[in-house]
């Protein structure tokens, strides 16, 4: 990586504070999972325990499609690249984690990781109601226990189970106050949408925290999507799509004027979709205003409210890019985020050289409005 | 113009085609190339996110057969066109002009180079557009 490091000392982002709020951890289930009932336990005890417990999320999906949608298991693309330090790596253990957020990403310029799991983003349409709550303490429990309070560096958000409400609501009690803990996070694939008044507990327990709500978008290969037999078309729209659809659903059920307090956070989305949702729930707005009766200004009003992180920012001409950052208020809104060490990953960089934003912006851009939203000392 | 070709290999080196070497001319990083019979030269960035690009794969591009109505009938590796891939994000250049095959408005920046008996010159203040 000496090419990010001489990036980082070229732009002097040693000297900023650039908090990235979205990165990733491989989850050891081994681990995890020994800290969970028998009965749970008993599902990681596969070949495959490490890799991708979550077989449910593949019901009914072509296995020879599925290959083809995930980069990790996709030859082609194995084959296309060489990443000597950067990859899909390994099930991580507690000390490789430790170092590479505590001293890699600084060589990097990033001073603060909010971490996020990935295996575990799959778990919103597992049938298993009782497993997810499970699988979400322990995970809570695992990072409390080797991260979260020990290094200033890692932080994250409680990853609640967004299928079972109330349990989600208990683990926020339990642990939303705990240090290094920085807001409640669900993934955009949930079985209820997320303004439905079932989640309302979520709410109010982040709210009483004064945790943010993070949405973290996740990929899906059903309904429409499943018809495609490529990576890129599922990737393409996967994310954007289900974070519009919940976006959607909690600004029509007045999710935001109901939990005035609360602030949401749209993680690993892009940015392309939001002036496009912004404009089209405006315009149907105007037509059945009557079906969102909470609403005391126009949907982009709050959606322009919300923050949003900044990977994987699309290529696009800087025209194209500023008109985007315009409409979603990004020098305050918008959050820098790596998505390390993921295969679309970007660095402080495609936020820093942007030409059209001031010194001001980019700092806040690249961590002052993440030091702001999720309370960073 | 003036002329500042720099030793940077030897020929003997690249017996091997396809197999790249690295070196710093005047702080810069670049990869040279051998790719029939001719040399090529690189800054060592790619010009999509930065990335090291010269440390990638060089490989026959990636191509896929479609049928007759377009439709993928299975990936193959071209014997006609090289690629050279970033090793960050996959991004692939044309090793023969430094061109994206994926969008040609991405280019590396791509240096004279010329032969001398036994050594491989490069100049950076002639770069190819």
């Amino acid at each position: 990586m000496d090419n990010a490091v001489r990036q980082a000392e070229e732009r002097g982002l040693h000297d900023m504070f650039i908090v990235d709020a979205d990165c990733h951890l491989m989850e050891p289930f081994s681990v995890i999972a020994g800290k969970m009932e028998k009965r749970f336990r008993d599902i990681f005890f596969s070949p495959t325990m490490d890799q991708d417990p979550f077989f449910s999320s593949r019901i009914g999906v072509d296995e020879r499609k599925f290959k083809a949608y995930d980069p990790a298991m996709n030859i082609r693309y194995k084959n296309r690249r060489k990443r000597t330090e950067l990859t899909y790596p390994k099930p991580q253990t507690a000390e490789e984690l430790v170092d590479l957020f505590t001293s890699r990403m600084l060589d990097f310029g990033i001073k603060r990781s909010i971490v996020f799991p990935t295996k575990m983003l799959d778990i919103g349409m597992d049938p298993r109601a009782d497993f997810e709550v499970a699988l979400t303490n322990a995970y809570a429990d695992f990072m409390l226990e080797n991260f979260l309070g020990r290094y200033p560096e890692i932080l994250s958000p409680v990853f609640v189970p967004a299928n079972s409400p109330d349990k989600a609501a208990e683990l926020i009690e339990r642990v939303g106050a705990e240090k290094g803990i920085v807001g409640v996070m669900v993934t955009s694939m949930t079985r209820a949408l997320a303004g439905d008044d079932s989640w309302d507990p979520i709410y109010e327990a982040a709210e009483k925290k004064g945790l943010p709500f993070c949405m973290h978008c996740a990929n899906f290969n059903s309904g429409i999507l499943g018809g495609f037999d490529s990576f890129l078309g599922v990737h393409t729209l996967a994310r954007p799509i289900s974070a519009a659809a919940q976006v959607t659903s909690m600004i029509v059920s007045g999710v935001p004027e109901r939990f005035p307090r609360l602030k949401f956070a749209i993680i690993e989305g892009g940015l392309s979709w939001i002036p496009w949702l912004m404009q089209r729930l405006d315009s149907v707005y105007l037509m059945r205003r009557e079906e969102a009766p909470l609403l005391k200004k126009l949907p982009s009003e709050y959606m322009k409210e919300f923050y949003y992180t900044s990977q994987p920012l699309e290529y696009a001409s800087n025209e194209d890019l500023q008109y985007v950052f315009h409409k979603i208020n990004a020098e305050n809104h918008l959050l820098f985020a790596s998505d390390y060490p993921h295969w679309d990953f970007d660095l402080p960089s495609v936020i820093y050289d942007l030409p059209f934003l001031s010194e001001d912006a980019k700092r806040k851009i690249l961590g002052e409005n993440a030091r702001k939203l999720f309370k960073i000392s | 113009m003036e002329t500042k070709f720099q030793r940077v290999a030897k020929v003997s080196e690249f017996e091997e085609e396809l197999k790249p070497k690295l070196v710093e001319v005047d702080g810069t990083s670049i990869g040279v190339y051998k790719v029939r019979g001719k040399y090529y030269a690189y800054e060592n960035v790619c010009d999509h996110r930065g990335g090291p690009v010269c440390e990638g794969s060089v490989m026959g591009l990636v191509q896929c057969k479609v049928s007759a109505n377009g439709r993928r009938l299975g990936d193959y590796v071209s014997d006609d066109k090289v690629a050279l891939v970033c090793p960050w994000h996959g991004v692939e250049y044309d090793i023969e002009t430094g061109v994206c095959f994926a969008n040609r408005d991405l280019s590396l920046r791509r240096f004279d180079v010329k032969v001398e008996g036994e050594e491989i010159m490069v100049d950076l203040a002639r770069e190819i557009i």
